[in-house]
C-alpha cells in the first residue's frame, strides 16, 4: 500500500514537515487507545532534542517536524509490556528489532512509524555548517530539512539552501554512520514516511510494510484525524528513483572513507592496534549501543588496563559480539571521546561474513546467526 | 532528565542525568563525549550522603544552619578562612564569596584560575607540549591533541613518544623551553605535581606560546573570577582558627583542625567526619545553577535545588547573590555555551622533594580524584625492578601503609608509577617497596 496523506487539522499540516501525517496518526493512536504512549523526542533548539514518552496529545504537537542535527536513537526508551508507538528512522527500526530478539520488550506492542532518512548531522558540525556555508547565524536557526539533496536552513531571513554534496566535500555534512549506510527507507518498521516523491503538495509518502503498520494507519484514517489518496506511479518512481541514488552514495562514501583497503595484512594489524590503543576504556561505545543489552557485561569485566594488551579485550569482545548485530547506527562513534572510527571498524569486521550467511542485523526477527549455533547441542 | 555538568574536571562535559546517563551532543565542548567518569557519574551521586550533625550528633537543616551561624559569630579577619574544592555552582561561589566578606575574611580554592582557551582551538597547533598524560587525565583533551602535528610529554618517566625526561634531583626544562613558539601550547594541570611544572608554566606564560592549566575540581575558573586565592601556599593554617568549608572533599592533602570547622557538603567524607557543624546540601545534579569551564565557557546545571545558596545565604542574611554572578561574569543574562574572559598569571609555587626512599613515586595524577569510583589500586613499575624485587604475577606490593598490585611497564628504573591518588602526594616523593608474597 502506497499513499500520500496528511493531517486534516491545517495547523499540524503546516507545520509538519511534510503534511503531519506522522504527528495525526501519532495523537490517533493514543486517543483511539491503539497505544499506552509514543516516545519522540522533544526539541530545544534546532540542535538539541531530549526524548520524551508521554499520552499527552498536547505534548505530540509540540514534537512536530523534523530534527535531522538531532542524531539520536530511540530505541532505549520503549518499556517492556507497554503499548508504544515512535517514529523511526531506519537505524532507530534496526535497533528495535534487535532490542526485540534480545527480550527487552515484544515487539508486537510496537508500532515502528518509519521516516525515511539520508542521514542526520552532529550538531555541533551543523552549527558550524549554518554559519559557514549559509552565512546564518546558527542561533537563529528556525527550522531546517532536507529536500532534493539539499539542506534548507530557514532563519528570521528567510530560507537558503545549499547542496549537501557541496558541503560533504569540504569534509562537513552528515555523519560518518549517514554516509556509508544504505538503508533509506525503513522497510523492516510497519510503515515508512516521508517526502520523497511527494510533489509541491504537503503531504506524507506513506508505504505500509505489516498487518501492524496497516491497523496504524487506518486508525488515523477511521479516527478522521489523516486524509489520503493512492500515490501515482510518477511519485512512487520518483521515490525509487532517490532511494536509489541514496543507495548509490552510500557506496561511494563506503569506498571513500575506507582508510585501509589497500594495506596488506600486517599493515591492517597496525591500523586496528593504532586506532584502538587509544580506547580509554570508558565503555560509553557499549553503553550507547543498541543490540548490547548485557547489564553485566563480559567485555566490561575485561576492560582492564592491568591486561596490558595492545587492543584491549573489551573491544576484542565487542568486535566478535557484533559481527552480525552492528545495526550501523553510528551511536558509538558519537559518543567515542577519542574519535575511533567504530562504525566503519564494526562494518568491516561484519560485511564479509554477513553477505557469506546472507544476514542483515535489524531487518527481521531472524536469530543472529552466531547465536544460532545452540542448535548444533540441541 | 536533568542537563546537567560533570564535576569530574575543569572541562565540565554536559551530559543528561537521569535514571541512567546521557549523552548531550550539542554540547561545543564535549560534544556529547564522556570519559569513563563522566560515565560512571550516578555511582558518584550514589554514595553516602552527608548528614546534618552539629557536635556528632544528628539534627534538622535549619539547626544546622541556625547553629553554624551562632557558632561563626566572634571571628573576623584572619582567624576565619572560606574554603572551597569548586565542585560548585557559581551562585554558591558566589554565595560563599558574600558571606565571607560579612566577616572580612578571605576565600580559598583548590586549583588554579588560568589563561582560557577553546579546546578545539588546540587542533590548530603545530605542537603540542604536554604535563600529563591524557589518555589517563583529562581524556577529552586526547582527540584534540591527537590532531596536533608534533606531541612532547615532559615528565620524569620514559616510555612515551617524543618523551622530554626530567631529572627529579634537578627538573631542567632547557629542551621543553626550545620548542616554545607561537605555534606550540603548552597543556598542564593542577595536581600533586604542579609544583615540579611551575618554572616552566611561568617561562611559557613569558614566551609567544599559549597554555592552559586544567583543573581537577570543576569550577576553579570562576573562583578565580570572585578573586578567590589559593588556600594551599597563601594561608598559614595554624592561625586559622575557623573554617568554612564548601564542598570541600576533593581537596587534596591533610583536612587541617581548627578550633572551629563547618562544613557543607552533599556527601560524607573526611571533613564531615572532623567538623563541629555539618550542614548537609544537595548533590550537584540536583542544583540549579551555572559554572565556568576550562575554556571559559558558561554553563548551566539545570536541576531544581537552590539550596546550596539558600543556606550560605541565611547564614550570611543577604540576597545579592544572583547579582553577584551577572557582575562578576560582567553579563546581563546567563547564556548557555557563551564564553567569558580571564586571565591570571601562573603562580609560583615551591618544589621541594620528599621522603629518602630508592624509588621515586610519581603519579599519572588521577585528576577526578575518583573517590569510590576508580578501584585501579596498582602500580607500574619497569621491568629491571620487577626482576630485582623478585615479584610473581601474582604478588603485592607495600607502599607506606597501602597494599596494591603492580604492573610492569616500559618505564626508567627507578620510578613507581601510580594511577591511584596517594594521600598527601606532593611533588614527587621518594619511597621504598616491600614485596608481600602471596
Amino acid at each position: 500500500m502506497k499513499v500520500l496523506a496528511w493531517a486534516k487539522d491545517e495547523e499540524i499540516r503546516a507545520k509538519g514537515s511534510s503534511g503531519g501525517f506522522v504527528t495525526a496518526a501519532m495523537i490517533a493512536a493514543l486517543e483511539k487507545g491503539l497505544v499506552d504512549e509514543v516516545v519522540l523526542v522533544k526539541k530545544k533548539n534546532a540542535y538539541e532534542g531530549v526524548p520524551i514518552t508521554t499520552n499527552n496529545v498536547e505534548v505530540v504537537k509540540e514534537c512536530i517536524g523534523s530534527m535531522h542535527f538531532v542524531p539520536l536513537n530511540l530505541s532505549y526508551f520503549i518499556k517492556s509490556g507497554v503499548k508504544t508507538a515512535l517514529p523511526t528512522k531506519p537505524c532507530d527500526a534496526r535497533a528495535i528489532i534487535e532490542r526485540a530478539k534480545r527480550n527487552q520488550f515484544n515487539i508486537d506492542d510496537v508500532y515502528m512509524v518509519g521516516l525515511n532518512c539520508g542521514g542526520t548531522f552532529n550538531p555541533v558540525l551543523a552549527r558550524e555548517v549554518v554559519l559557514s556555508f549559509f552565512e546564518i547565524e546558527p542561533e537563529t536557526v528556525i527550522k531546517e530539512e532536507i529536500l532534493k539533496g539539499k539542506l534548507i536552513i530557514e532563519s528570521k531571513e528567510g530560507k537558503k539552501s545549499v547542496k549537501i554534496d557541496e558541503i560533504e566535500e569540504e569534509g562537513y555534512g552528515r555523519r560518518n554512520a549517514c554516509k556509508i549506510c544504505d538503508v533509506n527507507i525503513p522497510h523492516m518498521a510497519d510503515l515508512a514516511c516521508g517526502n520523497w516523491g511527494v510533489l509541491n503538495e504537503k503531504a506524507t509518502f506513506v508505504e505500509v510494510f505489516t498487518d501492524k503498520g496497516k491497523e496504524f494507519f487506518e486508525n488515523a484514517v477511521d479516527a478522521g484525524y489523516v486524509e489520503f489518496r493512492e500515490a501515482k506511479k510518477e511519485e512512487i518512481e520518483i521515490r525509487e528513483k532517490i532511494d536509489k541514488a541514496m543507495i548509490k552514495l552510500a557506496k561511494k562514501w563506503r569506498e571513500k572513507l575506507d582508510e585501509i583497503n589497500d594495506l596488506d595484512r600486517r599493515e591492517r594489524l597496525d591500523y586496528y592496534i593504532r586506532m584502538f590503543e587509544k580506547c580509554i576504556g570508558c565503555n560509553a561505545c557499549k553503553e550507547v549501543c543498541p543490540p548490547c543489552v548485557c547489564e553485566e557485561a563480559k567485555c566490561v569485566s575485561m576492560n582492564d588496563e592491568m591486561a596490558g594488551y595492545k587492543i584491549p579485550l573489551y573491544n576484542l569482545v565487542r568486535l566478535l559480539h557484533l559481527m552480525d548485530s552492528c545495526i550501523g547506527c553510528g551511536q558509538c562513534e558519537d559518543v567515542c571521546p577519542v574519535d575511533i572510527p567504530l562504525t566503519l571498524i564494526h562494518k568491516r569486521f561484519s560485511e564479509r561474513i554477513l553477505r557469506k550467511l546472507d544476514y542483515i542485523p535489524g531487518i527481521d526477527m531472524r536469530t543472529p546467526p552466531f547465536q544460532e549455533t545452540k542448535i548444533l547441542f540441541d | 532528565m536533568i542537563e546537567s555538568v560533570c564535576i569530574g574536571c575543569s572541562i565540565g562535559c554536559s551530559l543528561y542525568v537521569g535514571d541512567r546517563i546521557f549523552h548531550r551532543k550539542n554540547a561545543p565542548h564535549n560534544e556529547g563525549k564522556l570519559c569513563k567518569f563522566g560515565m560512571d557519574l550516578l555511582k558518584y551521586y550514589s554514595r553516602e550522603k552527608a548528614e546534618c550533625k552539629v557536635d556528632g550528633k544528628n539534627v534538622e537543616l535549619n539547626e544546622a544552619i541556625n547553629e553554624a551561624k551562632k557558632r561563626l559569630e566572634g571571628y573576623s579577619g584572619d582567624e576565619i578562612l572560606f574554603l572551597t574544592s569548586c565542585t560548585a555552582t557559581n551562585e554558591e561561589l558566589a554565595a560563599l564569596k558574600l558571606l565571607a566578606e560579612k566577616f572580612d575574611a578571605k576565600c580559598c580554592f583548590y586549583g588554579y584560575g588560568n589563561a582560557l582557551f577553546s579546546l578545539k582551538d588546540i587542533e590548530n597547533f603545530g605542537r603540542v607540549i604536554l604535563t600529563f598524560d591524557p589518555f589517563v587525565s583529562y581524556p577529552l583533551v586526547a582527540r584534540r591533541v591527537l590532531k596536533v602535528k608534533e606531541v612532547y610529554e615532559v615528565g620524569f618517566v620514559d616510555g612515551r613518544v617524543n618523551s622530554i625526561i626530567l631529572n627529579p634531583e634537578n627538573p631542567n626544562f632547557d629542551d621543553a623551553l626550545a620548542l616554545l613558539d607561537e605555534n606550540t601550547i603548552a597543556l598542564a594541570e593542577y595536581s600533586p605535581l604542579s609544583t615540579v611544572y611551575t618554572p616552566f608554566l611561568k617561562e611559557v606564560v613569558k614566551s609567544n606560546a599559549k597554555a592552559i592549566v586544567f583543573n581537577p575540581t570543576l569550577n576553579a575558573n570562576f573562583a578565580a573570577m570572585l578573586g578567590f586565592e589559593s588556600f594551599e601556599n597563601k594561608i598559614d593554617f595554624d592561625k586559622v582558627k575557623a573554617i568554612y568549608a564548601l564542598e570541600p572533599e576533593l581537596i587534596n592533602g591533610a583536612i587541617p583542625s581548627p578550633e572551629l570547622l563547618i562544613v557543607q557538603s552533599a556527601f560524607s567524607n573526611g571533613w564531615c567526619d572532623k567538623a563541629d557543624v555539618v550542614i548537609q546540601s544537595d548533590s550537584f545534579h540536583q542544583k540549579r545553577g551555572s559554572v565556568v569551564n576550562a575554556e571559559g565557557r558558561i554553563l548551566i546545571n539545570n536541576g531544581k535545588s537552590e539550596q546550596g545558596v539558600e543556606i550560605l545565604e541565611k547564614i550570611g542574611g543577604f540576597e545579592q547573590t544572583a547579582s553577584k554572578v551577572l557582575e562578576t561574569l560582567n553579563v546581563n543574562t546567563i547564556k548557555e555555551f557563551s564564553t567569558v574572559e580571564i586571565t591570571e598569571e601562573f603562580r609560583e609555587k615551591e618544589f621541594k622533594l620528599k621522603g629518602e626512599g630508592k624509588y621515586y613515586l610519581t603519579t599519572k595524577s588521577n585528576p577526578f580524584l575518583w573517590k569510590g569510583i576508580d578501584h585501579k589500586n596498582f602500580v607500574e613499575l619497569s621491568v629491571e625492578d620487577v626482576k630485582e624485587l623478585g615479584l610473581s604475577r601474582t604478588d603485592r606490593i607495600k607502599i607506606g601503609d597501602k597494599e596494591l598490585c603492580y604492573k610492569p611497564s616500559n618505564i626508567q628504573k627507578g620510578y613507581i608509577v601510580s594511577e591511584i591518588l596517594i594521600s598527601q602526594l606532593k611533588g614527587l616523593t621518594r619511597v621504598d617497596i616491600s614485596n608481600l608474597h602471596y
